[in-house]
């Protein structure tokens, strides 16, 4: 369902993803962890061009990335969610306006499908009575679970998450990772960033370790967490678990 | 000191030519806006072209004195079009000096503008491309809205700036407020009564929008 090419980015002389490829099946629930600055983030931007990659290739359902055409890329780029790690919810609309206001742009869906589809997607994220709501008025904890809802508003095959945790105060982190954990168990492909070892380990199909732009490492969860072949990925663990 | 000379005929003679300043800077303004945001657009795209014209203009509007470009509209410019005409060219004063004030507003707009659109957090740009907004949807319905609020306090500062340089139009011989004040100083000798009258016409004008102006800004900031 995606698969990357020997995908490269270097801002200036800072190369934060090298030479990367990746084949991700649908129904795989990916997560990638290494140290701060280790190209994680660049990664996931470059799989919905959010970052142009300078060499190599991006595809989605075998198809490449169409950085030439924004139409295209538009299109390509709904069958992604991308949840970040500062949310990144709309603060001049509410909740609701944050859910809908894709589905009617960009899907030409009519407003009052599209409001139905949000409501339904925030009962499911145990936000209900926050759909009239404007952002400022949430805990970080809800923010996060809005923006999943938005993403997820779209319909996406593939959900791609930054982070979604790391900008959280610690007692909030669970509310989103329950959110998370049952899309997995619906089987929704997806992409993890995180530094939650334990959601890693319960959740995902499989773990990349990177470090220096590359992937160093991957393996089941139950492998690479009990045995570690690379030295950077022993000194990794040590330090976080 | 003797204000009998500002008799009820001259008093209004003056809050004609008041409202004749507050015109000209409304016009001015709009103008700028709609120059302004063009020019922003401009500064903003990454065709190289767009981005030199619009950095000139800038450039040159906000690096000369109004005054002189004023001069320059009314005096120059016809002289030079005569020449290519072949034949003497004048400006009508009131027109000539409204756009080149507009034109200097638009140079001034053009950078509220671009640092109000740039000011959006980038999360937002980012978040709208990643739910695959095209271009125009992500400007009309994310960052505009969002850079509206940036935009509009300074934009009041700007049209209280415009009332004041509306007086550079006396030296064309527009009769705004300034110039009125000078013209009965002129009849009567006398031109303290005039000059204050016209002084606190205009502090009168500023302070009210900057009061209206605070106002707004507690509401545009509200909903933050
Ligand atoms: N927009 C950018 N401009 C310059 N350098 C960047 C930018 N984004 C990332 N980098 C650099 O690229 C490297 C990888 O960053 P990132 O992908 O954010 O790492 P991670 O998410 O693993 O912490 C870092 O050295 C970072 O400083
Ligand atoms: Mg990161």
């Amino acid at each position: 369902m995606i698969d990357l090419m020997g995908v490269s980015k270097s801002f200036g002389d800072v190369h934060a993803v090298r030479d990367v490829s990746l084949h991700v099946e649908q129904g795989e629930i990916l997560c990638l962890i290494g140290p701060s600055g280790s190209g994680k983030s660049t990664l996931l931007r470059c799989i919905n061009g959010l970052e142009v990659p300078e060499a190599g290739q991006v595809y989605v359902d075998g198809e490449p990335l169409a950085f030439g055409n924004p139409k295209l890329l538009q299109a390509q780029r709904t069958k992604m969610g991308f949840v970040f790690q500062h949310f990144h919810l709309f603060p001049h609309m509410t909740v609701l306006g944050n859910l809908t206001l894709a589905p009617v742009q960009v899907l030409g869906m009519d407003p009052q499908s599209a409001q139905n589809t949000a409501l339904a997607l925030l009962e499911r994220v145990g936000l209900s009575d926050k759909r009239d709501v404007y952002p400022a008025q949430l805990s970080g904890g809800q923010k996060q679970r809005v923006a999943i809802a938005r993403a997820l508003c779209m319909n996406p095959e593939v959900m791609l998450f930054d982070e979604p945790t790391s900008a959280l105060d610690p007692e909030m982190v669970g509310e989103v990772l329950d959110v998370m954990k049952e899309l997995a168990q619906e089987g929704m492909t997806m992409l993890v960033v995180t530094h939650e070892m334990g959601f890693a380990r319960e959740v995902s199909s499989r773990v990349l370790f990177l470090d220096e732009g590359q992937i160093v490492e991957e393996n089941t969860p139950e492998l690479l967490f009990s045995h570690p072949q690379s030295p950077r990925l022993q000194d990794f663990l040590s330090k976080v678990l | 000191m003797d204000f009998s000379i500002m008799t009820t005929e001259n008093l209004l003679f003056m809050l004609k030519s008041a409202c004749l300043s507050v015109g000209i800077a409304v016009v001015c303004l709009l103008m700028g806006i709609v120059l302004g945001t063009v020019t922003a657009a401009g500064r903003l795209s990454k065709n190289g072209l767009l981005n030199t014209v619009a950095s000139v203009y800038v450039e040159v509007f906000r690096g000369t004195p109004m005054m002189m470009q004023i001069t320059f509209a009314y005096l120059a410019l016809p002289a030079l079009i005569s020449l290519i005409a072949g034949h003497p060219v004048r400006f009508n004063p009131l027109v000539t000096g409204t756009v080149a004030i507009g034109l200097n507003s638009g140079a001034y707009s053009t950078e509220l503008i671009r640092s109000g659109i740039l000011g959006v957090d980038k999360g937002q740009w980012e978040a709208a491309d990643a739910l695959g907004l095209s271009y125009r949807q992500k400007m009309g319905k994310v960052i505009l809205p969002q850079a509206f609020k940036r935009i509009v306090p300074p934009l009041v500062n700007e049209f209280i700036t415009l009332i004041k340089d509306t007086s550079l139009l006396s030296s064309i011989g527009i009769v705004e407020l300034m110039k009125s004040a000078t013209v009965i100083g002129a009849n009567y000798y006398a031109y303290l009564p005039p000059l204050t009258v016209a002084s606190a016409i205009y502090l009168t004008l500023t302070l009210t929008i900057s009061h209206f102006a605070r106002k707004l800004e507690r509401r545009l900031s509200a909903s933050d």
